[in-house]
This record gives structure tokens, C-alpha cells and sequence, in this order.
């Protein structure tokens, strides 16, 4: 009498068991794959830069990588550089993306579809491939020269060798990128927007510019709000682009980028110090997000 | 609600267990050759292996398999690939079958390899292997200075490239001047700022002398090294202060920049210059004896009018030419036969054979001097017209200044860059006046975070 319901207990514990497991084993993939490549390689990192490494060979320094940084020239070049990019590409890309967004927005704009693909096809091809392209045209005796040379036939335009002229360059090759990327999504932000509050608008009497202030930027916020976050963090990462672009710091070290300096301490065999870049670009990083965060919410709070 | 994981989910869980066993079960280990060869170069690979040659040709990896009963393999891999996996590789303290047992490295790369002090390099020291196989003095002593940490030798070279000047014969004797009647640098900048004036004169104001960089170092410091001055050394001794180096520096920015100049800033690159030196932007350049091979391939058009001089003379420096690139081969200390693969070295980098055929299809010429009076070197070249080309190369070759090479050498380097880019801006704002001065001071300064930047991470 006693065997069935013995039996009947015992599968029920197994059920009970495996009911109690069934979420970490779904759960556990993610886990040891997190774990694996992005919390031990985030703690195995803060640990090597307080370390300096030649060869198989290391040691314990403390926070001297760090005070190294804060002294070096080349770091604060390279800081320097990486503040200037994120902040042109701020100010050009996204009022660059948003007028194109508006103009194509427009349901006057013939073949819209194709301008549409026109300008979002560069952000398919990746940053390799515009410094590339851009190397080419940029070129002494490039095709952007050859046109300019047209109107002044002895120009000499040193786009990649001229310090002066270096950074203007990555910036446009930038945007040529970037623009249709951030343009998409201001299209989908702009017709997201309510057209009765333009209707309202108009019966109030408000002009274009007061309807642009007023009824499409608030539209838009959320979208605004993230271009420009992830603005700041794409410019704060920059680094294949000028690196491609001018094979190595570029003249007078005008594309030397913090990824770019991390990247020469790799290539050194000086992983410490490298850690300690990467560490010093994630601080930046996070506290840029925040600020950033905190403005965008007191702003909106005002609204 | 209750979880339970259901007979679906467990068959998989079995089925993916069992095939995971089954596969390393069936797993065959990868073949590893006896002595395997990193490689970064398509044109050595190609030698190496005979692919792409005639079907008589012998490759040294042939020979070297026929004769030693072992078997080789060369594996063509990129540059910064191989240096990314090989750094990685000594760092951990890799061993044979993921090491390789020779691998090649190329002169920008290897001073990072010589930041641990001598006994703790990754590869093997070779001067043993050089005494005992009779190749002492027999190599260019100078080409095995790059490859070395305080004399002990870690690569052997594959190369000596001299440089000299090239230029087009035919649009300076149309402009009357005979450059290689250019002693000294006074002298060459002197013809070219005539050359410049006389093609202003008839309207080609594009038509410009000479061809140096603007936005780094590469040209002085093949001027610095052909007076002497390396601006370290493989003892991490600095020497960007030297006087030497100010007034080269000085001599730059007047070639470069001002209303006297003769230079133009091309865009680099192999068809760059090639495409300025054919359209006559640039009238003559630096030509290390890699860049003859890169010429008649991409300036096919200048067949016959192009001379190659010396390089004109510095006032305190015997040399008439210089140096600029490299390559060696080492041995990874961590290798499971280094005598194997000294073998595989000698096959590949030392035996004429093998370097008969090298010279065959390139300029490059080989650092072992007993294969310099190789009948081939004094064939005449139709395309730099009708001279004993390679020959002219073998005559720079013993005069070839050492160039040391030491993990802080790209540091100095990058410094010297910058110093140059600001030495060209005042040149250009402000005229010469001044400028020696403010380039002791914008030397020192570099000096001074080369100097940093060695103590920061120094091992010794």
C-alpha cells in the first residue's frame, strides 16, 4: 500500500526540483557568457591598471598608470582631440540630420524614397571603409582638389598631411557618414509628431519658426535626447576613422583620439597603462551620461 | 507558475550533449609542420614557397625540406595580425605547436618586442648560431643594429636598404640643371630652387622640386641617420637635443616651407608619389631600394628618364646615402627545435640560391656581401636608363649608417613629427628668424617626454 505513494512522492520531488532549476538553467547561458567576456575581462582590466607589463614579465604599480596619464601630453592631446570631434559632431550632425529629415519629410519632395536610401546608405559601410574612400578623395591630387583647382588652379589643399586641415577633414567624412544615420531616425521622430498640434498651431498664428520651437522640437525630444546621447558616446569612442583616415596620429597627432592612444599602448606591450586609458575614457563616458541625462530632464521639467 | 523542463527541452539538451561529444571524439588534431614560418611579406612568400614561379624553380622551403628530412610550412600573415598574435604569444608564455618556430618582423614593429630587459626577450638571441655557422662579418654589421638589444642579436636582416635619390632626367636637363652634380645639400637645394624657377618662369607653377613630408618625420630622419644621428639608441640614450638634429631640422623647414622652398608635401602612398613623379608635380624623391621595384611598376610612363644619384653630402657625415625600413627573421624563444630552425633561416634568408632569386624580381638587396658580385646586379636596366641599376645599389650598400631600434624609437619619432609640424608652421608665419632657437626649445621638450615616457616603462 505504502509503494505507490512512495513512488508518487518521489516524482513529485524530482518535479518540485526541476521546477526550482528550470529558471537558472534558462537564465544560465546569458549568464556565464556575461560573466566569461564582460565581467571578468571588466575586473581583469581594473586590476591590470594597476600593473605594467613588458612582455610575459609584470608589476604591481598602483595608481602610477593613472598619475602617468594625467601627465602626459599626448593623453591631453588626445582628450583634447576627442572632446573637439564629439562636440562638431554634435553641432553639425544633428542639426545637418534633422534639416534633411524635415526637407524629406516634406510630401512636396519628389522621389523621397531614393533620397531617403541616398543618405542613409554611408552609416551601412562603416567607418574603415569611409576613411578609405575619403583617403582617396582627400588625396593631393584627389578629385575634391582637382574641382577646387578649377577655380584656383594652384591650390594646394593638404587635407591628410596638413595639421590645419587634418581635423576638418575627419569631421566631414564624419558626417557623410553619420547624417543619413541620424536623419532616419529623425524621420520616424517627425512623423510621430500630432499634425493637430501644427493645425492648432497655425489657428494660434504661430509662424514656421515658432512651430519648429514649439510643436516639433517637444515632438521630438525623446529622439533628440538620444541622438545626442549616443552622439557623445560614438564621439567619445571615435577611433577607425581618423585612424584609417591618416594611418597612424595624423599630423601634429590631430587624430590621435583617448581609443587611439589606448590603442598605441597596445601595440607597445603596455597593456597597464592601456587599461588604465580605457578606465579613464569609461569615467568620462558615464559622467558625460549623466550630466547629460540630468540636463535633459531639468530642461524637460521646464517645458 | 511552475517551470519544469519537459521531455522537448531535455532531448535537446541531450541531443546538442551527445553532439558535442561526438565531435571532439571524431576531432582529427591539426597538422603541424616540423618547423612552421610566420611570414607578413607576399613578395617573400611567394619566394619562399615558389608560388606563382616557374616550374624549375627550387623553393628554399624545398630545398630546405629535401635536404633536412623535415617538413616546412610558411604561413603568409598580415603585419599587424602576426605582431598582435605574436605579442600576445609571449606575454602568456606560449609554447610549440601554437608558436611558431621562425617568424618575421618588420623594423616599425620590433621594438616592442625589446621591452623586457636582454634575458627575457621572446625570441631567441642568435649571436651563438651566427659565431657557430660561420656567418660572422659576412653580414652588413650595421643591418644587425636594429635587430639587437645591447649586442645581442635577436634577427637576422633581410635587407640593407640604401637610399638614394631618383629624378626625372629629362625635365631637369630641359630646365638646364644637373642635379647629380649636387655634392652637398646646399648645392641640391640650390639646383632645385633653379629647376623651380625655370618651370615658374615658362608658367608650371605645379612643377615642384623636390618631394618631402609635411606631416611626419620619415624623410629627416633618413637625413638625421645619414649624418650619423639616430635619435635613440637600442640603450634608450636620447639624442633629439644634438645640434645636429636642430640644424638638420632647420635645413627641412627651408627646403619645405618659405618663400624659398623647393619641396612639396605629396600625398604618400605607393601610386601617390608614382602619379606626381609621372604628371611632374615632383621633379625627384627619396627612393629606398624598395620604392625602384614600386616605381617602374607604377610609373610605367617615365621609362628611361629617370637617373638616381647619391645623396648629396652633409658637411660633418662621410655617408652618401642612408637607410629607411627593414625587415629580419628571429627564432621565438619558446621554439621547439631552434636548431631546426636555424635551418629553416639559413635556407630562406642566407643561401645564395635563395637570394639569387630574390634579386631576380626585386631591387631589394640582401645584407650578405658574398652574393653582392652576383652577375645579376650588373645587368643594365632599360628603365632607369640603361644603368647597371642594382649595381649602383651594392655600391651605397657598405655605406649604409647602423640605425638602432629601441621600444621608445616610434615615441622619439611621433615627438620629432611634432616638432617638425611646428617648426613648419613658424617657417611659414614667421620666416626663418628665430627658428633654430625655437627648435631647441621644442626639442627639449620632446626629449623631455621621451625621457618620461622610457622611465615610465622601463624594465631594465
Amino acid at each position: 500500500v505504502n509503494v505507490p505513494v512512495t513512488a508518487a512522492t518521489g516524482r513529485q520531488r524530482l518535479w518540485a526540483l526541476q521546477a526550482r532549476l528550470a529558471p537558472y538553467l534558462f537564465i544560465s547561458p546569458f549568464v556565464i557568457l556575461f560573466a566569461v567576456f564582460m565581467a571578468y575581462p571588466l575586473v581583469r582590466s581594473l586590476a591590470m591598471s594597476l600593473y605594467q607589463t613588458a612582455g610575459a614579465r609584470t608589476r604591481f604599480v598602483g595608481v602610477r598608470n593613472y598619475e602617468f596619464l594625467f601627465h602626459d601630453r599626448l593623453f591631453w592631446l588626445a582628450a583634447f582631440n576627442t572632446v573637439g570631434y564629439t562636440i562638431a559632431f554634435l553641432i553639425f550632425q544633428i542639426p545637418a540630420a534633422l534639416l534633411l529629415a524635415m526637407l524629406l519629410n516634406g510630401k512636396a519632395v519628389r522621389g523621397r524614397n531614393l533620397f531617403r536610401f541616398a543618405f542613409f546608405a554611408p552609416s551601412l559601410v562603416g567607418q574603415v571603409f569611409v576613411a578609405v574612400i575619403f583617403g582617396l578623395m582627400l588625396s593631393n591630387n584627389g578629385p575634391i582638389n582637382e574641382t577646387i583647382r578649377l577655380v584656383w588652379p594652384s591650390a594646394e589643399i593638404n587635407w591628410i598631411t596638413d595639421w590645419r586641415m587634418a581635423r576638418p577633414a575627419v569631421v566631414i567624412a564624419s558626417l557623410w557618414l553619420s547624417v543619413g544615420f541620424g536623419m532616419i531616425y529623425f524621420l520616424a521622430a517627425l512623423q510621430a509628431v500630432d499634425v493637430e498640434l501644427y493645425e492648432a498651431s497655425n489657428v494660434d498664428g504661430a509662424g514656421r519658426w515658432a512651430q519648429f520651437w514649439h510643436v516639433t522640437v517637444p515632438g521630438i525630444r525623446p529622439v533628440l535626447t538620444f541622438m545626442i546621447l549616443t552622439g557623445t558616446i560614438g564621439g567619445l569612442q571615435l577611433f577607425e576613422l581618423p585612424y584609417v583616415l591618416f594611418n597612424g596620429p595624423g599630423p601634429g597627432g590631430a587624430g590621435l583620439t583617448i581609443v587611439a592612444y589606448l590603442f598605441s599602448w597596445v601595440e607597445a606591450g603596455e597593456l597597464g597603462t592601456a587599461a588604465a586609458s580605457g578606465w579613464a575614457l569609461a569615467a568620462a563616458v558615464i559622467v558625460v551620461a549623466i550630466v547629460q541625462a540630468r540636463l535633459m530632464r531639468e530642461s524637460k521639467d521646464e517645458l | 507558475m511552475g517551470f519544469h523542463l519537459g521531455k522537448p527541452i531535455l532531448t535537446m539538451i541531450f541531443l546538442t550533449g551527445g553532439a558535442l561529444v561526438l565531435a571532439k571524439a571524431t576531432q582529427q588534431a591539426d597538422h603541424r609542420a616540423d618547423v612552421e614560418v610566420w611570414c607578413f611579406s607576399d613578395q617573400h612568400y611567394r619566394a619562399f614557397t615558389g608560388s606563382g614561379q616557374p616550374a624549375d624553380y627550387v623553393s628554399p622551403l624545398k630545398r630546405f625540406e629535401s635536404e633536412t628530412g623535415l617538413d616546412g610550412e610558411i604561413k603568409l600573415i598580415q603585419n599587424r595580425a602576426l605582431n598582435t598574435r605574436l605579442g600576445t604569444m609571449f606575454m602568456s608564455g606560449t609554447k610549440w605547436p601554437e608558436l611558431p618556430d621562425c617568424v618575421e618582423i618588420e623594423i616599425g614593429s620590433v621594438g616592442r618586442y625589446f621591452r623586457p630587459p636582454v634575458d627575457e626577450v621572446g625570441l631567441l638571441p642568435l649571436n651563438d648560431f651566427i659565431e657557430r655557422h660561420g656567418w660572422k662579418g659576412k653580414i652588413v654589421e650595421a643591418r644587425l643594429a636594429p635587430w639587437s638589444k645591447h649586442g645581442t642579436v635577436f634577427g637576422i636582416p633581410s635587407d640593407v636598404h640604401p637610399v638614394m635619390i631618383t629624378y626625372n632626367d629629362e625635365l631637369f636637363s630641359q630646365a638646364g640643371v644637373d642635379l647629380a652634380s649636387s655634392a652637398t645639400w646646399d648645392q641640391f637645394i640650390d639646383n632645385c630652387r633653379r629647376y623651380e624657377k625655370y618651370w615658374r618662369d615658362h608658367g608650371e607653377v605645379r612643377r615642384r622640386a623636390f618631394e618631402l613630408y609635411q606631416d611626419n618625420a620619415t624623410w629627416l630622419l633618413t637625413m638625421l641617420l645619414q649624418r650619423g644621428v639616430n635619435v635613440i639608441d637600442d640603450h634608450d640614450r636620447i639624442y633629439l637635443e644634438d645640434e645636429r638634429v636642430v640644424d638638420t631640422l632647420v635645413t627641412y623647414c627651408r627646403m619645405l616651407a618659405g618663400p624659398d622652398s623647393m619641396s612639396v608635401a605629396t600625398s604618400g602612398g605607393r601610386d601617390a608619389f608614382a602619379i606626381d613623379l609621372t604628371r611632374g608635380y615632383v621633379g625627384a624623391m627619396f627612393t629606398p631600394d624598395w620604392r625602384f621595384k614600386y616605381l617602374k611598376d607604377a610609373a610605367p610612363a617615365l621609362r628611361g628618364k629617370l637617373k638616381v644619384m647619391p645623396l648629396p653630402r652633409w658637411p660633418d657625415s662621410p655617408y652618401r646615402t642612408s637607410t629607411i625600413g627593414g625587415t629580419m627573421i628571429g627564432i621565438p624563444r619558446n621554439a621547439r627545435d631552434p636548431k631546426a630552425s636555424w635551418k629553416m633561416i639559413e635556407q630562406l634568408y642566407l643561401r645564395p640560391e635563395a637570394l639569387h632569386e630574390m634579386m631576380k624580381t626585386t631591387y631589394v638587396l640582401p645584407p650578405l656581401k658574398s652574393v653582392w658580385d652576383d652577375p645579376l646586379l650588373k645587368e643594365v636596366d632599360p628603365y632607369y636608363g640603361n644603368v647597371p641599376m642594382k649595381q649602383l645599389i651594392v655600391d651605397m650598400a657598405d655605406e649604409v649608417p647602423p640605425r638602432y631600434v629601441s621600444p621608445a624609437s616610434s615615441v622619439a619619432e611621433g615627438e620629432l613629427s611634432m616638432v617638425l609640424i611646428e617648426a613648419l608652421e613658424h617657417m611659414r608665419t614667421h620666416g626663418e628668424p628665430g627658428l633654430r632657437e625655437k627648435c631647441r626649445e621644442w626639442l627639449a621638450r620632446a626629449a623631455a617626454s621621451t625621457r618620461r615616457r622610457i622611465e615610465h616603462g622601463s624594465f631594465e
